[in-house]
């Protein structure tokens, strides 16, 4: 929501959070799974759903043993899938009001 | 307890080779992740799986359990299973804690050397995040409304295995505007942490209820609403639900079945302003037919000379 205050974290929360390295967060930002608020700061920032983005990449990661890019790519199409299959879902609902 | 056959688990050969294994367990790691599986129980299908391939990838723990597995099938291999008096692992280094949760069969077989490899109560460490779906129906949706939600909670002890659930009730208070999908993060509510750390979180999935009148695009609602043949050919003006009261709208004559007509700001609340409400119009035919009626269309039939199928005859 727009009057919602927004939670930033920063990377050293971050580790607290979510259980992976420097040099796997520089991966996972690298392969644009998760984007800092400023991809230059000194310190990144994410917001909360970057936080919930890296820490399905690393469960993902761990349990599928997929490298990053490989991550990167499920991640995207199962977000697709998600919405599609949001999508399908509300278009046979309307479909069936207009058969009889 | 009962035995665990992590060979069938997997669906490999008790003679299998590590990379057969591994394949397996990748394989199979796809099919059940819940992240990634549409399948019941998928979930707890993927425990199962990732608990055989903790023990099978490393070699001191598949020893342990081949010895284990051979003395039960001189056994007989039936009935429930105690681990032998004095059993004690042979250790098999680095135990993954992502394992926590795993089934009492393993804990039984492997836990002992686990505390004993780590000396003591694990370092602090933060509580664990749950998910829950939340389903809302589309009323609630409209203004903040606080709901009663309950859920079950694992608890954790300070080595990180799982000990039991509590169940744990909240009010949340669901914001306007709320959309499927949308995630509500509830800080703290998780999972107690160990030592000194904080809990985990709770994460609200918003599930919306199909509702039995409106379809949802966006924030733009749909309501498809009936009207007779000439209701669509004269023009009328009828009532329409919206979330709130009902109001009346004016169908032009002429109308198609299928056309649509905007109601502005009679949608959901949402970060771009009030969304609209969109009637369907959608033309139904009377449910019986007398004689005098049938004449009625007959005169329509000839007066009209309208074919609707004159595009294919093209």
């Amino acid at each position: 929501m727009a009057s919602e205050v927004e939670v930033t974290v920063c990377t050293t929360e971050l580790y607290q959070l979510v259980a992976i390295s420097d040099q796997d967060l520089a991966e996972l930002v690298g392969h644009g799974i998760a984007e800092p608020h400023d991809q230059q700061a000194v310190e990144w920032q994410f917001d909360e759903a970057a936080v919930a983005q890296i820490t399905r990449a690393v469960r993902l990661r761990r349990e599928l043993q997929v490298d990053w890019a490989g991550i990167a790519l499920a991640l995207e199409l199962l977000d697709e899938l998600e919405e599609l299959r949001r999508e399908n879902g509300a278009l046979r609902r309307r479909l069936e009001r207009l058969e009889e | 307890m009962e035995f665990k056959d992590y060979y069938a688990l997997l669906g490999v050969e008790p003679e299998a080779d590590e990379a057969t294994i591994k394949t397996a367990y990748r394989r199979l790691a796809r099919k059940y992740h819940p992240d990634i599986s549409q399948e019941k129980d998928a979930e707890a299908k993927f425990k199962e799986v990732a608990e055989a391939w903790q023990v099978l990838k490393d070699p001191d723990k598949r020893a342990d359990y081949d010895q284990l597995r051979a003395m039960r099938s001189q056994q007989g291999g039936r009935g429930p299973f105690e681990a032998p008096p004095g059993w004690q692992p042979s250790g098999g280094g680095g135990f993954d804690p992502s394992g926590a949760g795993f089934s009492d069969f393993f804990e039984s077989l492997f836990s002992g050397a686990r505390q004993g490899g780590r000396g003591g109560p694990a370092p602090g460490r933060r509580g664990r995040d749950v998910e829950i779906d939340l389903p809302v129906f589309l009323e609630d949706t409209v203004s903040s409304e606080t709901k009663p939600i309950s859920f079950r909670l694992p608890e954790y002890n300070q080595y990180g295995e799982l000990i039991g659930e509590t169940t744990k009730s909240l009010n949340v208070k669901i914001p306007a505007g709320v959309s499927d999908g949308e995630r509500i993060r509830l800080k703290g509510q998780g999972s107690a942490g160990v030592g000194d750390m904080p809990a985990g979180d709770v994460y609200l999935r918003i599930r919306l209820v199909p509702h039995p009148l409106f379809d949802v695009e966006g924030h733009n609602l749909i309501v498809t609403v009936p009207v007779a043949p000439w209701e669509a050919a004269l023009g009328a003006k009828i009532e329409v639900p919206t979330l709130a009261s009902p109001i009346k709208v004016s169908i032009p004559a002429n109308s198609q079945s299928g056309k649509k007509l905007r109601i502005a700001g009679k949608g959901l609340p949402g970060k771009a302003g009030q969304g609209d409400l969109f009637v369907l119009l959608k033309v139904v035919m009377p449910p019986a037919s007398s004689d005098e009626i049938n004449q009625l269309w007959e005169q329509l039939a000839e007066k009209a000379s309208f074919d609707p199928r004159a595009q294919w005859s093209r």
